[in-house]
């Protein structure tokens, strides 16, 4: 069974909306969870590389649009890590909620150095010890605070959409 | 024989290249793609148009933000105002000891000031400012006692005031303490007149409530209310001149020997702060 095109798409705005455009006026200026990432994150480990690189993409061009920033940069920095996060695919403890917590944390922190890398790579100023400081480090742990509920939302729609396939012997 | 179980998931794209390491280089090429055509501002117009569909949302979004916000900020706030509470309190707290510092302050030099006029307008007499560290509160103010004693010249027998009036006389001293017994206790005894009448003798007596009387005062005298009470040098006790108190009250009768007169003393004894020990005059010893 394939995952209906809506159900990516509607997630990653609603995640991109929420992390660009709610939480800094809830106050969350230098630290906040990155949505988009961690649900890309989990479904690289859920489903691997094939399926969280479209996410990625389609969540990083979201995320650069919403924050105004040059377009591919974030998607630059979601694709790697998407791909980097989906050797947890592999590994039997998938379906704990663990394995992907601990995932979100690293593929956070890889996500804030990549980007910043990136922006550098556009001449803009980067704070490197600052940043990863006080927001890179933050931000990965919020995340990590939220992986176990959008985990187990995800490994619901992907047992749902999970295809069942004949085997000859 | 066939079984079903489950598999790899079906991708969301169909013809899609089975290689993951394909599949990142051709979304890092889409990456770096929107990048290069972004900077080239190739991608002007769709963004412009994104932004302009999305910002309606995004301001609904933002005011939810702000909304919630304000309930979040709410309960820091109370937080906030809690420490501040305290905080001004404890201002507040020290603002009133610092003004209950200057006005003793103040009534301190106040009284000094009025010690070193004192002196000033009696060059003749020997003074030595003191100050009353406690009261005999058990005798009904019966004693006071001073920060001065031998080391600073002070004896038994010495004449304490204040600048208002007398205020009693030495009995007991150490090195640097001194013991005063005050004219209102009722074995205190001091010679004195009417200032204006100096045929007018008498002796001022402490009561057991504090008061003065003057007894002994002869009949032949004229006594009023509001006359001033002196100490007269009789008996050599006191020196003379030293203000006591103002008459109250006469009561004379017919039938006694000698008028009775109530006085209300010039100190406040209740309130002995500053003193004066008149180090000049011994007592007489008869």
């Amino acid at each position: 069974m394939r995952t209906p095109w809506w159900f990516p798409a509607g997630l990653l705005f609603l995640a991109a909306l929420l992390q660009s455009t709610l939480l800094p006026t809830m106050g969350m200026i230098r630290a906040r969870p990155e949505l988009v990432v961690t649900a890309v994150v989990i479904w690289a480990v859920l489903r691997g590389a094939r399926e969280a690189l479209p996410w990625a993409f389609g969540g990083g061009l979201l995320l650069d649009v919403f924050s105004q920033m040059p377009l591919g940069t974030a998607a630059l920095a979601l694709v790697l890590v998407a791909f980097c996060s989906s050797v947890g695919e592999a590994s039997v403890f998938r379906t704990n909620f663990l394995l992907p917590t601990v995932i979100v944390f690293w593929a956070s922190v890889l996500y804030g150095v990549l980007y910043l890398f990136l922006l550098r790579t556009h001449q803009l100023p980067v704070d490197w010890l600052g940043t990863l400081r006080h927001s890179v480090v933050p931000s990965a742990i919020l995340s990590t605070l939220l992986a176990p509920p959008i985990y187990w939302l995800l490994s619901r729609v992907e047992r749902r959409t999970r295809a069942i396939v004949p085997v000859e012997f | 024989m066939r079984v079903l179980r489950a598999g790899t998931p079906a991708s969301g794209v169909s013809g899609a290249p089975a290689n993951p390491l394909m599949w990142l280089a051709l979304f890092v090429v889409l990456s770096v793609g929107a990048t290069v055509a972004d900077s080239q501002r190739l991608l002007d117009g769709p963004r412009q148009l994104v932004l302009r569909v999305l910002a309606p949302v995004q301001a609904g979004v933002s005011r939810v933000g702000h909304s919630l916000s304000g309930v979040t900020s709410g309960w820091s706030e109370v937080s906030q105002l809690r420490e501040e509470n305290a905080a001004l309190r404890r201002t507040v707290e020290e603002l009133l000891q610092e003004t209950v510092n200057l006005r003793a302050a103040e009534l301190e030099n106040r009284e000094l000031r009025e010690q070193l006029r004192y002196a000033r307008a009696n060059p003749s007499r020997t003074l030595v400012p003191a100050e009353v560290i406690g009261l005999d509160s058990s005798a009904l103010l019966g004693y006071a006692t001073l920060n001065r004693g031998t080391e600073a010249g002070v004896q038994i027998g010495m004449t304490v005031q204040t600048t208002g009036g007398l205020i009693g006389r030495v009995v007991a001293g150490t090195a640097t303490t001194s013991r005063v017994l005050l004219i209102n206790h009722p074995s205190s005894a001091v010679n004195a007149r009417i200032q204006n009448n100096p045929g007018a003798t008498g002796q001022v007596l402490g009561q057991a409530d504090g008061r003065l009387v003057m007894r002994y005062i002869p009949q032949a005298e004229t006594v009023r209310v509001n006359d001033v009470v002196v100490t007269s040098g009789l008996g050599g006790a006191f020196p003379p001149n030293v203000p006591i108190g103002r008459v109250a009250h006469v009561e004379t009768r017919d039938v006694d020997l000698f008028q009775r007169a109530v006085v209300e003393p010039f100190v406040n004894f209740g309130r002995l702060g500053h003193v004066i020990v008149d180090t000049g005059f011994l007592p007489t010893k008869l």
